[in-house]
């Protein structure tokens, strides 16, 4: 039984950017636990004032290489809504699909190579090789398919090319999106069902932790909802995405070059989970069948079981994504320019839902098309505080076990969320809660 | 001349009719207002009516990239990919493009005949269109008129509801059997006018050229220009290359991979040692214009630009050649009135190269693997080592000559060969560490083979020194190639006169040829001499820069020859040395240093003016490029 | 040179020097983070096809975003992004005296990348812009590329890196040659591959001055170039500008597309 602790874990492994895990306890009585942002401040504001409109998703896309294709599509709608740039279905249905292969990219990227590893009781992926080689196998060849769609549909899956406000400066061809359907139906949904099958037999070792919160995703009518949607809070419902100030409420901590977030609560979630929680009954039923396999039932309070809701999400936009270039085939693919041609100049907000939870942007331009100011909110910084809060009730659960333990939980604790740092001390606008 | 009448209705038949037969390659679009050659797939993408295309049909003969060999590192050995012969026909070619594949035709002829780009050239059928002069053509000026015909087997004349199909050749006329097409009945339109003019012959033109290397156009022109190479890249006649090898992630196997080059760019003339050869990029556009309209000319007689206005028409920063000659017609000749270009009758010679069955086109780039003898550390930078070609075969190369060495996975390098033709069974190079070629070459040991192409070059003429004294002067790594003359000479000792050695360098340590250098200063009827710019303490001898060496000298000044060879540097100092002892021109020969990238004369990396250091040099007689700009 | 090729000896792992020495010793390779998007990194994982043949000639021994080990030594760090608090300049200097080989991996560690661009104002008026009274509570830097504090063997250029550069660089390495950087403009590559000038589509493009490597990636894409890998030797920026200009931008922007990746060559760095 330990009633003092102390804990300093400098630069969290396996996460993406750089964060401390901070605990002090004192006699029992718990002062500290908390996830330090160490992470350099980016100032991307000030990168981004008097800048053209064709630059603003190339920059904010640098913001974070994980998220690139996230903001970048965040950027669009919010150019496009503040600029009054129409654009096509067509436009809509390959955005789509570059989101499924993103989302599918990075939850793969977390659930096998930096999550599972913890499963496995082992410190990176690189043992699994020889361990278990079907394993890491199947997993690079679903990172490798999901990055493909980015790849012939936008030039590359870090900071992709030819997706801009408007449209698409080159479109993929039939051919092309014939191969990726066939490719995703071959190999992604066979690699999917395996990795769900490994992960169920690993279940046995996710923590059963609970912490009930409130839940914040995107949500829409017809879809489930990544590229578009209404603001959405287990807690009081559905806002459009122009209140996004007031679901987030964004607030500065001093260990923290992120800024935390709240809405109705002292904090809340999103990701995931927090789309599984509110938007379970969107899902395509191969995505339910697997979710019913995990044992994944909504609601669902556990924030480990973030790694399996990524998994259940992935069969939902393979699926889709098949869907999706079905339809595009059937209709041929009309070749268009981007519409850059703005009919007005004011502001515009842009709400996403990327891997880590719900992406927000907000920018206003002046009258030659440059952007007066800025504002992004980044998941990773909306569950900064739901970190915090996990972390202070989960000590106290697990402060009798050896300290190493104790570390190693908290460790999985902050992967669980998929951290991502890089986007989270973006720093844009700032404002000071007094 | 029979002419036919191809109605625009039945163009799409035409197509047909050739595709039956041959592969048939054409201009269609690409992108927004762009134009390419591409192998025809549906008839109806073929654009006829089109101002220019991005590249000409060159990039089917002289590929853009081209795998010259393929090896394997375990093996330390290669093989080469098959090269197909297109065999096709290209559809809708303007008269310049023809003209100047033509031209490349000579170029690559020229010298030693490529295989590659023969084979790939060979059995193609051109069908030519012609076209409508826009703001950017000037082809008139040289020669070139839209209905110019040379080098076609059909030619479509565009006219009222169609074409008029002129039968050019025997070929042509084969291709057309069983397309039964009416004779045309009236005379051809004449073709549009010329916007653009130069405005004198290139029997003109190479006179004013002649004078023009200091006009400030070129500074002008550099002001404006980023040298990112697109003039280069686009232009008809251009066919500089480099060469690089890749290796597969395994690193089991690898390419040998060429791919076009840009004289305009800053890294082209940029040799092992880090000196650029023409540094600014007035000197690079200058070497530009005179490739086009002079150097190559005086050979041949022939303009070597043909028109197409490719070069100004892609230029971001709108730098005009027809502005750039013009200025320098103007400038040389203010008082001349605006002429009429003469027409000439073009290209007889490059003809003849093409099709002359006497002319075997060779594989020019494929090494023969040789073995490392033995390997001997001479500094800390520097090995001999001592290669043997197979079979034991003699290199039969002259002093002063050089070889490519080629080690599969770093590439190609050119090195001097350092031993002396009388040296039997093997040769010698002399190696110093300065790249990622030499850095690979220092870990190999004897056993281990190395490709070798060559000898190249010119070398020393011994008969010019035969009975006469022999002036050595060597800096630094100079004195490798120059090792090959002494010891030729040495071998030889009664047919020349005196021997002098002048040797440099910078430190005692990097003194190369340690038990030779001994012997030379031994010897008696050798003169040797050697300073260091820096000594260490037990240094006893002299301390200086080599042309303190020069003055102390008793020389015949009427039969002493001076051969010279060092870093580029040295060459100035040593001249003026030379000179204030007035020592006669005409009796010096240098050994130039420059990227000699192929070795064969083609990829035109090594050129000074109108010269390739690796046929016409690295030996110079220094009279003959005491004028050129770019040489000392 | 003769320093570096010493090294290289040490760390090749040629056919000549393993049928020496009859063993093939894994060359020891880590992998390491400054400030930036992490792309580059991401890269390296996204590497599907060729992952498990890298993993034959190196191990890795210290990659923080993918394990947990730490290492003492190490025969080549990649190292991504710029460096940009007093902590950086430390921790840079200490994988440096660690590392045989250090290589610079994207356009944050080898220029400085996007974030250089905050370098062209004075530091404390955008602290004051960002952090309001808060401007001292986190230390910062100009967005420094590696070469500004220690000395770098090796770029590997471009936002992100592309994974073929970073093989030829890597298997370079591995056979113990120096890798070549190309000193040519992007215009070569696009124009290797016939693509249609950006230029001629009514767009603007920094290709002309912008280091080649890429392939001409993003204009083969139909996006312009945006200077991503940095600026040739001794680029002609007055004549880019007038080129700008010439194309409809004023010459306000024309300057600010040009700093958008190389604020550092270009303005040297303010602080």
């Amino acid at each position: 039984m330990s009633q003092n602790l102390e804990i300093k874990v400098k630069h969290l492994t396996r996460v993406e950017g750089h964060g401390n895990i901070v605990v002090n306890m004192l006699e029992g009585v718990l002062e500290k636990a908390q996830l330090d942002i160490v992470e350099a401040p980016r100032y991307f504001e000030a990168m981004l004032k008097g800048r053209s409109f064709h630059e603003a998703a190339i920059i904010t896309s640098r913001i974070c290489g994980i998220c690139s294709l996230g903001h970048q599509m965040t950027s669009f709608k919010t150019t496009e809504e503040a600029l009054g740039l129409e654009i096509s279905e067509q436009t809509i249905a390959l955005r789509k699909i570059l989101i499924h292969g993103a989302t599918i990219q990075s939850n793969i990227l977390h659930s096998l190579f930096l999550a599972a590893p913890d499963f496995l009781k082992v410190g990176s992926v690189f043992p699994l090789i020889g361990t278990h080689p079907e394993v890491v196998k199947a997993a690079l060849r679903m990172k490798g398919l999901a990055n493909d769609i980015s790849s012939v549909i936008a030039g590359r899956a870090v900071h992709p090319i030819s997706c801009v406000p408007g449209g698409f400066t080159k479109l993929p061809d039939a051919a092309q999106l014939a191969e990726l359907k066939g490719r995703l139906e071959k190999e992604m949904i066979p690699d999917l069902t395996f990795a769900a099958e490994v992960l169920t037999s690993l279940a046995s070792e996710i923590p059963g932790f609970t912490r009930d919160t409130e839940y914040i995703s995107l949500r829409s009518d017809d879809d489930y909802a990544l590229y578009d949607g209404d603001i959405c809070s287990s807690d009081t419902g559905r806002v459009p995405d122009s209140e996004y100030r007031s679901m987030t409420n964004e607030f500065i901590v001093p260990h923290s070059t992120a800024k935390h977030s709240r809405a109705n609560r002292s904090s809340f979630m999103v990701g995931a989970l927090a789309r599984w929680n509110n938007n379970h009954d969107r899902l395509c039923p191969e995505a339910m069948a697997v979710a019913e396999k995990l044992g994944l039932k909504a609601p669902c309070t556990n924030p480990f079981m973030n790694t399996i809701a990524q998994v259940v999400e992935s069969v939902h936009c393979a699926i889709d994504a098949i869907r999706l270039i079905d339809s595009l085939l059937t209709k041929g693919i009309k070749p268009e320019l981007p519409n850059q041609k703005p009919t007005r100049y004011g502001s515009g907000v842009g709400a996403t839902e990327v891997p880590r939870g719900i992406l927000y942007h907000e920018y206003a331009y002046d009258r030659q098309g440059r952007i007066m100011s800025a504002n992004c909110v980044i998941p990773t910084s909306q569950n900064l505080a739901n970190i915090d809060d996990d972390m202070k009730k989960i000590v106290p659960e697990i402060c009798d076990r050896p300290k190493k333990e104790i570390i190693h939980g908290l460790e999985m604790l902050v992967r669980a969320y998929d951290p991502c740092i890089s986007c989270s001390v973006h720093m844009l606008d700032v404002e000071f809660v007094e | 001349m029979t002419r036919l009448m191809l109605e625009q209705g039945r163009v799409d038949d035409f197509i047909r009719h050739l595709q039956a037969q041959r592969p048939v390659y054409a201009p269609r679009r690409k992108g927004q207002s762009s134009y390419v050659f591409a192998p025809v797939d549906d008839p109806n993408d073929v654009v006829l009516d089109y101002p220019r295309t991005l590249h000409s049909v060159k990039k089917y003969f002289l590929p853009p990239r081209e795998e010259l060999l393929n090896f394997n590192l375990k093996a330390n050995s290669y093989g080469q990919p098959e090269i197909e012969t297109a065999n096709a026909i290209m559809l809708g070619v303007h008269s310049y493009d023809m003209h100047a594949v033509l031209r490349l035709d000579y170029n690559l002829a020229k010298g030693n005949k490529e295989r590659n780009y023969f084979a790939r050239r060979q059995g193609t059928l051109f069908i030519g269109v012609s076209f409508s002069p826009d703001k950017f053509h000037f082809s008139g000026s040289l020669g070139i008129s839209p209905y110019d015909t040379t080098g076609f087997d059909l030619f479509l004349y565009k006219v009222d509801k169609g074409f008029a199909l002129e039968i050019i050749t025997a070929m042509g006329e084969k291709l057309l059997s069983g397309f039964d097409l009416p004779a045309l009945g009236v005379p051809l339109p004449p073709h549009g006018e010329f916007q653009q003019h130069i405005y004198v012959p290139q029997s003109k033109l190479s006179e004013v050229f002649d004078h023009s290397q200091e006009n400030a156009v070129w500074e002008e022109e550099a002001a404006r220009c980023v040298s990112c190479g697109t003039c280069n890249m686009v232009c008809p006649t251009c066919y500089c290359f480099d060469v690089e090898d890749e290796v597969d992630v395994r690193v089991v196997e690898g390419t040998r991979n060429r791919r076009w080059d840009a004289c305009m760019l800053r890294d082209f003339t940029e040799v092992a040692g880090g000196e650029v050869f023409r540094h600014k990029s007035a000197a690079r556009q200058r070497h530009r214009v005179y490739r086009k309209f002079k150097y190559i000319s005086d050979h041949t007689g022939e303009p070597w630009c043909v028109g197409c206005g490719r070069c100004t028409a892609y230029c971001t920063a709108n730098i005009s050649i027809v502005s750039i000659v013009n200025r320098l017609v103007n400038d040389y000749e203010k008082d001349s009135t605006a002429r009429l270009p003469q027409t000439q009758p073009i290209i007889d010679r490059a003809r003849e190269g093409h099709s002359d069955p006497a002319g075997e086109a060779k594989d020019l780039y494929s090494p023969v693997m040789a073995e490392i003898k033995s390997v001997q550390q001479m500094t800390d930078l520097e090995k001999l080592f001592e290669i043997q070609l197979p079979d034991g075969a003699e290199l039969n190369h002259k002093p002063g000559q050089f070889v490519e060495l080629s080690l599969f996975g770093a590439g190609e390098a050119p090195i001097s060969i350092s031993s002396s033709p009388a040296k039997k069974g093997v040769f010698d190079l002399g190696i110093r560490k300065v790249g990622r070629l030499t850095e690979m070459m220092h870990r190999l040991q004897p056993g281990d083979r190395v490709g070798i192409r060559g000898p190249f070059g010119n070398g020393f003429d011994l008969e010019k020194l035969k009975g006469k004294d022999v002036l050595i002067i060597a800096g630094g790594i100079g004195l490798v190639p120059l090792r090959s003359l002494i010891n030729t000479v040495i071998a030889d000792r009664e047919a020349y006169g005196r021997l002098i050695i002048c040797y440099g360098s910078k430190s005692d340590q990097e003194l190369l040829f340690g038990n030779e250098r001994k012997m030379w200063d031994e010897d008696p009827s050798i003169e040797f001499h050697v300073t260091v710019d820096r000594g260490s303490p037990d240094w006893t001898g002299k301390i200086g820069v080599i042309t303190t060496l020069i003055p102390e000298l008793a020389l015949d000044l009427e039969r002493t020859i001076a051969c010279i060879c060092g870093p580029p540097i040295m060459y100035r100092f040593v001249l003026l040395a030379l000179k204030s002892k007035r020592f006669p021109e005409e009796n010096i020969y240098l050994s130039l240093e420059r990227r000699m990238k192929c070795g064969v004369g083609k990829c035109g990396h090594c050129q000074i003016n109108n010269s390739y250091v690796c046929q016409d040099g690295p030996v110079y007689h220094y009279p003959a490029i005491k004028g050129l700009k770019e040489a000392l | 040179m003769s320093a570096k090729t010493a090294q290289f000896i040490t760390i090749r792992l040629s056919r000549a020097s393993r049928r020496r020495s009859k063993m093939s010793k894994k060359a020891r390779v880590a992998i390491f983070d400054f400030t930036g998007c992490e792309g580059c990194e991401l890269n390296h994982l996204n590497f599907e096809a060729q992952l498990l043949d890298i993993l034959e000639h190196v191990e890795i021994v210290e990659w923080r975003e993918a394990m947990d080990e730490k290492a003492d030594g190490y025969d080549i760090a990649f190292v991504e992004g710029s460096l940009s608090t007093p902590d950086c300049i430390t921790r840079i200097h200490k994988i440096r005296r660690k590392a045989k080989f250090l290589v610079a991996v994207g356009a944050c560690a080898v220029i400085g990348g996007v974030n250089a661009m905050k370098n062209t104002r004075p530091s404390e008026e955008i602290r004051e812009e960002v952090y309001g009274k808060d401007k001292y509570l986190f230390p910062s830097l100009p967005a420094l590329p590696l070469s500004a504090v220690v000395k770098v063997d090796f770029n590997v250029r471009g936002c992100p890196m592309t994974q073929i550069e970073f093989l030829k660089v890597f298997t370079a390495l591995v056979m113990g040659k120096m890798p070549v950087e190309p000193d040519h403009s992007v215009c070569v590559e696009c124009k290797l591959k016939e693509n249609e000038c950006v230029y001629d589509k009514g767009m603007i493009c920094l290709g002309p001055v912008t280091r080649a490597g890429c392939d001409a990636h993003c204009p083969s894409f139909g996006q312009y170039c945006y200077g991503c890998r940095g600026l040739v030797s001794e680029p002609n920026l007055k004549a880019m500008e007038e080129i700008l200009v010439n194309h409809g931008l004023s010459m306000d922007e024309a300057h600010k597309r040009l700093l958008l990746f190389n604020a550092n060559q270009i303005e040297g760095v303010t602080s």
